[in-house]
Formats: C-alpha cells, sequence, structure tokens
C-alpha cells in the first residue's frame, strides 16, 4: 500500500557547496540518498514530494563537512498481508514464479497457483499455461500477499493467485 | 493454507511459500527438516531435503524419458577465455590490422574481452541435443549472464540454469549439491579445474586454447560416448515396475571408460611427488590411478613407465639401466587423462634420456606377462606364492592399497595366463586385509573391477567367436557384484547397478 509520510534524513554537505544555490543541492543528494531505499519500518521510498524543512548546516569539527538535517514528504510503499497488488513476472520455474511489484519481489509457489494452470519446462521459456491464461516471463499479474518478511533493506513477500479474479491480467 | 497444517516445504526467504508464515531454520544440516537450495539463480529459495528430493526425482523422470543427462559447464578457461587488453581493440576495429581475422571470435563484453573456444557454440548446440545444460562459475552473477547473453541469445540452451559464485554460497569452490542435493547419478562436468569442483565426475578440459584447438571435439567425443553408454546401462537393468526409476550412473560410466587408457601399464614416478607428500593425494599418482594404470613406489621389473619431471634423478637412471622402461614427461600422463587414449610415448619422451627401442604395445604385454610368470612360480615346493608373499609384506608395512591392487591386477593377469588361483588362495588374500572386513576389501578392490571388466569386454571382442569364461571372473570374486551397490546403499541413493549387466551394455557400444 502506499502512503504520504513524513520523514527525516541527514545529508553531509562538502564545504565546496556552501553557496547560493545550496539548498538547491541539499534537495539534489537526499533524493539520490533516499529514493529506493528501504526500511523495514517504512517499506520502499518511492518518491520525495517536498522537503518541508531545513535544518541550518552544522559544519562538523576537524573534517569541516556540513550536517544539514532535513525533513521531507514522501511517498513510501509498504506491502501487507491480504493486499492485493499488480506485478510484472520475472522467472518461472517449476516450484512457481516471482514477481516484481516495484521494488518488492514476490513470490509465487505452485502451491498457490490454480490447478488449472500447468507448468511447461519447454518451449522458449518456461511458463505455466491453462485454457485461457499464460505466466510467462513479462506477464502482468495480479496476486495477493500472504505473507512479508521485512529486513533492513529489504522486504520480500510470498504471493497468491488462487484466488477470484488473481491472475494474468489481460490488456 | 492454514500455518498449523502446512507442512512449510518450501521456503521464500525465511517464509514458507505455502502458507506465508515466517519459518525458523534449522541449523543442523543433516537434520530431514532442514533446507537445501534448490533454485539456479537465487538462493534465497530453498525447500526442505524431503522436497528436494521429491523435486529432484521429477526432475531426473523428465530427463530419463526424454533420454537427456544434466551437463555442467564451467566458463573461464573452459569455453571461454576472458581477459583485459586494451591492444585486443585494435585488432577488433581495425579491419586492416593483421590480427582482425584472428579475432572473429572474440566479443567484447563489459569489463572483459571474452574469446569462446574454437567450435563453442557447435558443441554447445549438439550438446543441448542429448544433455541438459547448467553453467556453474565462479564468476559473478552479471558476467555469468553476459557471456550466456553472448553464447545462448535466445535463452534456448542454458534457460535459466546458470549459476554464478554469487548464488553459490562459496566464492573459491564449486559445490555439486548446490545444484543436484540429491544424487548425481546423471550430472556430467566439464571443467578446468578438478580441484575446485567437489563432484565427483570431472571431463578435464586443458585450460589455455592452442592454435589447432580440438579439445571440445574430444570431449563432444567422450560425451556422446558417456550418453550412449549410461543409457544402454539403464535400459539393460531397467526395473519393469517403474521404468523411470535411475539404474545406471555415469561415474560408474566415466570411471568404466577413463581406467581403461593405461590398463596394464604400471608407473612409477620421479620428481613429481614430493618427499613429504603422501602419494595417494598426489594428482599425478591419482590421474594414473584413474586410468587404470598401476602406481608403484620403486622400480619393479615390470615397470612400463617412468613420469619424471626432469631427467638425472637416480629413479631415471635407474630406469634406464634396465632398458625397458618408457621415460616420459608429465605431459604424456596428462594427455591420457584428458582424451583417454595412452598418448604417444615417442611425443611426450623426456628430451636426452635413452629410450627402450620395443614397441610399447610389446612392452605392456611384457611387463603383464613377467608379472604373471611371477604368480606362476608359486606353489613350488613349499613356497608361498609371490602374490601371497607381497600381500603379506605390504601388509606388514601397512602399505596396503596400492602393492595389494598390483598384487590382485597380477592375480587377474595370471588367470587370464590359465593358470588360475585355486580357491584356497584367494580365498586367503581375502582374509589377509588387515581388518578382515569384506566391504573395505570390496572398497580396494573396486578399481579393479571395473579394469577386470573392461579387460573381458576388450579381450571378447578381441577373440569373438572364441570361448572367454568371463562368468569365473565375475564370480571369482564375491566383492565384484556388489561392491558399487553397497556404494550406492551407503550414499543413500536408490542407484544400483548390475555389472553383468552393464557389461553387455559395454560390448554391444564396443562392438558398434
Amino acid at each position: 500500500m502506499y502512503f504520504l509520510k513524513e520523514l527525516s534524513h541527514t545529508v553531509q554537505l562538502h564545504p565546496m557547496y556552501f553557496g547560493p544555490r545550496m539548498h538547491e543541492y541539499v534537495e539534489m543528494r537526499l533524493r539520490a540518498e533516499v529514493e529506493g531505499s528501504c526500511s523495514g519500518r517504512y517499506g520502499y521510498v518511492v518518491a520525495v514530494l517536498h522537503l518541508s524543512k531545513m535544518s541550518r548546516g552544522r559544519v562538523l569539527p576537524n573534517i569541516g563537512l556540513a550536517d544539514l538535517h532535513a525533513r521531507y514528504t514522501a511517498v513510501v510503499f509498504k506491502p501487507f498481508k491480504g493486499e492485493v497488488v499488480d506485478g510484472i513476472v520475472t522467472t518461472v520455474n517449476k516450484m512457481g514464479f516471482f514477481a516484481d511489484v516495484g521494488p518488492l519481489q514476490v513470490f509465487v509457489s505452485t502451491h498457490l497457483i490454480p490447478a488449472d494452470l500447468n507448468y511447461d519446462p519447454n518451449g522458449d521459456q518456461p511458463c505455466y499455461t491453462s485454457e485461457d491464461q499464460l505466466i510467462q516471463k513479462g506477464s502482468l499479474i495480479r496476486l495477493k500477499i500472504v505473507g512479508t518478511r521485512m529486513d533492513a533493506t529489504e522486504i520480500f513477500a510470498i504471493g497468491t493467485i488462487k484466488e477470484d479474479y488473481l491472475g494474468v491480467i489481460s490488456q | 493454507m492454514d500455518s498449523a497444517e502446512c507442512s512449510h516445504e518450501l521456503i521464500f526467504a525465511g517464509m514458507c511459500a505455502y502458507c506465508g508464515s515466517t519459518v525458523l531454520e534449522q541449523s543442523d544440516p543433516n537434520d530431514e527438516s532442514s533446507f537445501v537450495s534448490i533454485s539456479h539463480d537465487t538462493s534465497a529459495l530453498r525447500a526442505t531435503r524431503k522436497h528436494a528430493e521429491k523435486l529432484h526425482r521429477e526432475e531426473t523422470q523428465r530427463l530419463l524419458s526424454e533420454r537427456r543427462l544434466s551437463l555442467i559447464v564451467d566458463l573461464d578457461q573452459t569455453i571461454v577465455h576472458a581477459w583485459d587488453d586494451p591492444a585486443i581493440e585494435s585488432w577488433l576495429v581495425d579491419e586492416a590490422h593483421p590480427y582482425h581475422a584472428a579475432s572473429k571470435d572474440i566479443h567484447r563484453i563489459v569489463l572483459h574481452d571474452t574469446s569462446s573456444r574454437p567450435g563453442t557454440m557447435a558443441f554447445l548446440e549438439k550438446a543441448a541435443s542429448v544433455f541438459e545444460l547448467h553453467i556453474y562459475t565462479a564468476g559473478s552473477r552479471s558476467y555469468a549472464d553476459a557471456v550466456a547473453q553472448l553464447l545462448d541469445p535466445k535463452g534456448r540452451l542454458f534457460a535459466r540454469r546458470i549459476l554464478s559464485r554469487d548464488e553459490s554460497g562459496s566464492q573459491r569452490t564449486k559445490d555439486l549439491k548446490r545444484l543436484f542435493p540429491c544424487d548425481d547419478a546423471m550430472v556430467l562436468i566439464i571443467d578446468d579445474r578438478a580441484d575446485t569442483t567437489a563432484g565427483p565426475v570431472i571431463s578435464g578440459v586443458r585450460p589455455v586454447p592452442e592454435d589447432n584447438d580440438a579439445e571440445l571435439d574430444v570431449i563432444w567425443e567422450h560425451l556422446s560416448k558417456i550418453h550412449t553408454a549410461f543409457y544402454m546401462m539403464q535400459d539393460e537393468n531397467k526395473d519393469e515396475n517403474d521404468p523411470l526409476l535411475v539404474k545406471a550412473d555415469v561415474k560408474a560410466v566415466v570411471n568404466g571408460f577413463r581406467s581403461r587408457t593405461l590398463l596394464g601399464c604400471t608407473i612409477l614416478f620421479s620428481g613429481l611427488i614430493a618427499v613429504n607428500e603422501s602419494f595417494e593425494v598426489n594428482e599425478f599418482w591419482l590421474m594414473a590411478k584413474e586410468c587404470g594404470a598401476n602406481c608403484v613406489k620403486q622400480l619393479t621389473p615390470w615397470v612400463t613407465h617412468l613420469v619424471a619431471a626432469k631427467p638425472g634423478t637416480s629413479k631415471v637412471h635407474e630406469a634406464e639401466d634396465q632398458g625397458d622402461v618408457f621415460i616420459v614427461a608429465k605431459e604424456w600422463l596428462e594427455e591420457s587423462f584428458y582424451a583417454w587414449r595412452r598418448a604417444d610415448e615417442r611425443v611426450h619422451a623426456l628430451p636426452g634420456v635413452e629410450q627402450p627401442s620395443m614397441d610399447v604395445e610389446e612392452r605392456i604385454a611384457q611387463a603383464a606377462a613377467a608379472a604373471a610368470a611371477m604368480v606362476r612360480s608359486r606353489g613350488q615346493s613349499e613356497e608361498e606364492s609371490t602374490v601371497l608373499k607381497r600381500t603379506r609384506s605390504a601388509i606388514d608395512d601397512e602399505d596396503l592399497t596400492d602393492d595389494l591392487l598390483l598384487s590382485v591386477h597380477e592375480l587377474k593377469r595370471a588367470r587370464k595366463e590359465g593358470t588360475p588361483l585355486n580357491e584356497e588362495e584367494e580365498a586367503e588374500l581375502l582374509r589377509l586385509s588387515p581388518s578382515s572386513s569384506a566391504a573395505e576389501m570390496q572398497e580396494k578392490l573396486r578399481h579393479c573391477d571395473w579394469n577386470s571388466m573392461m579387460d573381458d569386454v576388450m579381450a571378447e571382442l578381441e577373440e569373438e567367436g572364441e570361448q572367454l569364461d568371463t562368468e569365473t571372473e565375475a564370480e571369482a570374486w564375491p566383492g565384484d557384484g556388489t561392491s558399487s551397490e553397497d556404494e550406492a546403499s551407503e550414499a543413500g541413493t536408490p542407484v544400483k547397478h548390475d555389472t553383468a549387466a552393464s557389461l553387455t551394455a559395454y560390448q554391444r557400444l564396443e562392438a558398434r
């Protein structure tokens, strides 16, 4: 699920940037450092919307760099158990398939794939097929998350497509 | 599914892939419920040993029904050669450059220049028809993917069966168990280094591509032979009730082929085994053993080859004096080992050393006869047979395996010469084993076992129509028929071999 969240981050700035366009530069650095990062608590930081407050810089003794403390509003993405998400299939093997839901890697095991979808290892690329569905690398898929695990820097999830209205999204 | 009822057979990043609940991994790797990696491209997906075995069974059944085997291919120094050299860029770009023509197999990928061994593409195409190809490289993931992309742009050959050091769990060594945790009876490996791969079957490749490099042709020849032999063995032993049960083993097939390479040769080493090094673990010693040669530590009348590092050692002089020992460089052994064919002694003769003038084949036969003659001279007056005496002294010296093997070999030859040992003497030989454990004895005889089988096959082919009593040979050694089975059951695999049946398989193969 996506949230707007107020977060803070400290940027270290080299003295060469102490000047008229300092704030612009800090914002650039902030985006580079936090966008795409992941914390177990808030999930993935998808995008920084705006900087709400920036502290005055504090020069660090001995090294001359300045610490700037920034508060910003960001879009964060955190998956929850029971949530239905859309993703793209990346790998198909006989145990199931992997799908990317944005930055999140989800594994859907054969156990949680409807029985009418059968694994076919032959052909150009391995896939799951039934009369009306084909799941292979690149397929768009709608799945429901049944479990998540948050690491300090990564989130993994287990998904299912064995329920109504889940599976390949036809275009 | 309810977490309480779930068997948690398959886990992804610490979660059960069926119910989504967090699963704690067993720390004891031998526990039945411990997890093993089952996927090439991620180590996050793991299954319980039991589930992995089930998946593996399905996989083997599929391979069997397609009549294919698994082949693990190493990249660097085996099928490709990667390096970083700015000079080569000019070869690629400059069409007038004298090396431009030679650079057609060179491809650029990020970081490296890569050249595939000549004929690699054709080799892979051919191999893919009867083997399921896997890549197992000590390189990084991105490198492996880049090379695979180069060799196989459509992903037909390797699909996603690529394992790099990022998923391997070890930077230096390759573990066959990582890919085939349950059973490796249908797995072959091509690698330039035998020491990094902890697998039983290795088709060695010479690392550096030479000018007219026919290495891959040789390997292909071996591979197709192995494939044919494997499925012959499988067909002979097929279980009627369960035709998709693996009954053959590529390890046995490869040993069978390779152990005929230097059959009958007795090899002495000079300057290749360090004084303080144990013989049994020396690479040359093992190589020669694998080729079916007898290895000895002292010069005896039936030594046929001396593999020496340099001229001028005392063993070289002694061998020269004996006059019937071919003194060769270590390349002779290496080439024989890799090509499964006894290399030409004249080509690899140690420079500056006097060589015997006789024919090599003749000399090998003669040496065998000499050994046999020793056996024949037994039983005169009250004296013990030489073989028994040697065996006794070997046991006293605790230098058992090699001398014993030699004795047994002599024994078999003697039997072929027409003077079989009587049963008591054979029993005596078996009894002399220090622990008197039949299983250990069988283990020691295992190597010989194959030799004799191959001997029989060859002899039978040569003397077609003539009567040769193979059955006595097979029955004479109680361990012969069962040793490999014992081994298999020890490893907990369902593999079973019927030596007699596989024998016929070889005969048919050789007859082609």
